[in-house]
This record gives C-alpha cells, structure tokens and sequence, in this order.
C-alpha cells in the first residue's frame, strides 16, 4: 500500500532554491550562446510589438 | 510490491528528466524564436517576458537534473509540476481567448508546430501525473 505525503517546508525551500538556480543557468547560457538574445533589446522590441 | 513502486518511481524520474531535457534543448537552439512563441500568449511583457524566455530552460534543466539526484526528487518534482500548471494556465487562458498559436513546448527541435488546444493540454497532464506522484509518494 502507497502512501503519501505533503511536502514539507524544506521541500518548498529547495524547490525554490532550484528555480532560482535555473533561472540563473538559464541567463547564463543566453548570455554567452551566440544564438542567445539582448535581454534589454528583447524587452523594448516586445514593448513595442517589433519582434524579432 | 514495495520494489515495483521503487522500479516505477525511477522510470517516472527518467522519463521526466528526458522529456524536460529535450524540451529546454529545443528553446536553447532558438532562443529567439521561443521569445517570439510565449510573446504571442500575450501575458507577459517587457522586462517579464525576456527574463521569462531566458530563465526557463535553465529551469527546465535544473529541475531534470534534480530528478536524478535522490535526495533532490521532492523539490524537483514540486518545481516541474508548478511549471506543468502554470503550463496548462497559460494554454487555457490561450483557449479562452481563442488564440490559435503554437504552443513553444517541445517543437523547436523541428518535431512539426504543436498548436494550442485540448492536445497539448492533456499531454501537460500526462507529464504532470508522474511529477504528482512523485511530489507526494512517502
């Protein structure tokens, strides 16, 4: 028989630990990858309905 | 029995690390165009938007890697079935507007386009049903 439980608080915690770590990989690699975008160019030219 | 629930555990840990993987490897080979993708659920916008598009596939590789590491399984889980909702409501709200567009999931990697709609809903909710599981197992 399974059985179940909620997640605790340092679940939740690491869980955000993990996004947070992700998100900074994540503007890493745009950052250094040739295919990668301006973040601040992207965010005017969404601003602005002109994408790329 | 215990151990048919340990084996199935592990399939459901490297099947969503997989499929995550590819996932965050299709926005990475065009970022640009995953830009262009979510900005057409016009939700985001601005500043939100391009950190969006540029943080979630780093998401996406973190949480898949975390899949793999045992004591990281419950958070890992927890972060992708919160993005697998927040997924799904992006795509309803899509619906409700009755936006047709693609959906920016997995297709990047030249699969074909995958548009909006109750297809990629209840795929979402295939992929959401391990991570579930795997959240809330003992």
């Amino acid at each position: 028989m399974q059985k179940y439980r909620r997640p605790s608080l340092r679940d939740w915690g690491f869980a955000l630990l993990l996004a947070m770590l992700g998100a900074l990989l994540g503007l890493g690699i745009n950052s250094l990858s040739p295919r990668g975008f301006d973040l601040s160019l992207a965010a005017g030219q969404v601003a602005s309905q002109n994408l790329p | 029995m215990t151990r048919a629930w340990t084996y199935a555990a592990l399939a459901a840990r490297l099947v969503l690390c997989a499929i995550f993987l590819v996932a965050a490897a299709g926005k990475l080979m065009d970022p640009v165009k995953f830009l262009g993708g979510i900005s057409e659920y016009g939700i985001l916008k601005g500043w939100a938007l391009a950190l969006a598009a540029a943080g979630m596939p780093g998401v996406e590789i973190v949480a898949a890697v975390g899949l793999l590491i045992p004591s990281m399984v419950r958070p890992s889980a927890l972060l992708l079935g919160g993005m697998l909702l927040m997924f799904m409501a992006a795509m309803g709200s899509a619906m409700a507007r009755g936006l047709e567009l693609d959906c920016s999931c997995f297709d990047l990697l030249g699969a074909g386009k995958a548009m909006v709609g109750w297809g990629t809903q209840f795929r979402d909710l295939a992929i959401l049903i391990p991570a579930l599981w795997l959240t809330f197992r003992k």
